[in-house]
């Protein structure tokens, strides 16, 4: 199978606190649903933020731990699991945190998505995977939204805690 | 008294035989479903030349909403269980004639409902209060993959159905 390059036409990556993972998206026929194992290094975990500073939700998801797998579509096939190996990255610019209050906040900021993903009937990470499904090259953008807890206070400081990460990819073609 | 909100972005990936994805953003709500099956949207099956085919249908109960993570009002929480109806609106298209050809097709939709949020399972027991409890509506464009066509009688299977929300 030839590499393949796609523009995601669809899609979105939520992250909730440490343990609320989904990740799907869409492209040119192509689907895939991926059971992350983690977040990668995307910025979620335990994370606070405080007012005046920056925050930037960017980060890769790479690797098995990371990617694992899940059911994938391509070419009009179903497969009800594949394993996947690449870096996916996501790249946003950092969002300046407001000042403290006692209501939530939801901040939007525009990202792009790029990288390379390729999928295995068995895992390519305990021995010789056969060959790939599909090996693409992928490409996307959309916008992602930053929740946070309304401001409290933590030792001598005043925070608000990191609750959702939301990559929400659009259709616009780059 | 239920908060209203609207859908701004999320996905509902539905794979022929494979897990399902599905998540959604909507102002003070971010949430992950676990969706265990996929409720009443026509996947798998098979389709053949004229019939016609809805990417519309429901996800509702235990069964299938099942339980997730949820961000609400600025508070996570891991793993709730959720109680609603959620009901996807479609107008059905006529299935194209046969072919070797995998086949496309794409199609608006709404999306209306509510959805609660529980700390404990509600159909086993008192839940408790709720920890959300939101009517919801949405729109978007579907995406329907079909198979080359195969078999006796001939025809395609859905591969996948995926719904994209827009703002």
């Amino acid at each position: 199978m030839p590499p393949i390059s796609r523009t995601v036409t669809g899609g979105s990556l939520c992250l909730i606190g440490s343990g609320g993972r989904d990740f799907n998206f869409k492209a040119k026929d192509l689907t895939v649903a991926f059971r992350l194992g983690d977040a990668g290094s995307v910025p979620i975990v335990a994370t606070v933020v405080t007012a005046g500073s920056s925050f930037n939700a960017s980060g890769t998801l790479a690797g098995e731990q990371t990617l694992r797998f899940g059911p994938v579509e391509f070419q009009g096939v179903a497969h009800a699991s594949l394993f996947f190996s690449g870096s996916l990255q996501f790249t946003a610019k950092p969002v300046v945190i407001p000042a403290d209050s006692a209501t939530p906040l939801q901040l939007k900021k525009k990202f792009t998505f790029g990288g390379t993903l390729s999928a295995y009937h068995n895992n390519p990470f305990v021995g010789p995977p056969g060959p790939a499904v599909f090996e693409a090259t992928l490409k996307g953008s959309g916008t992602v939204v930053v929740r946070c807890s309304a401001s409290h206070p933590s030792g001598a400081a005043t925070v608000r805690d990191l609750t959702s990460l939301f990559f929400g990819f659009t259709a616009s073609r780059r | 008294m239920p908060t209203a909100v609207k859908v701004t972005a999320g996905s509902l990936c539905l794979i022929e035989n494979g897990v399902r994805s599905f998540n959604l953003s909507a102002g003070p709500l971010a949430v992950s479903l676990h969706l265990a099956d996929s409720g009443a949207f026509f996947i798998p099956a098979k389709k053949f030349p004229g019939e016609t085919y809805s990417c519309g249908g429901q996800l509702a109960g235990d069964q299938t909403l099942h339980n997730g993570p949820v961000d609400f009002n600025g508070q996570q929480h891991a793993l709730l269980w959720f109680l609603g109806t959620l009901e996807f609106v479609s107008k059905p298209f006529t299935m194209p004639a046969n072919g070797a050809a995998p086949v496309t097709k794409t199609a608006k939709f709404t999306m209306s409902g509510n959805l609660q949020g529980f700390f404990n399972n509600p159909f086993i027991g008192d839940p408790g209060p709720a920890v959300f409890d939101v009517t919801i509506s949405g729109k978007g464009t579907a995406t329907v993959r079909f198979s080359a066509t195969t078999g006796m009688p001939a025809g395609r299977w859905v591969r996948s159905l995926f719904h994209q929300f827009e703002a």
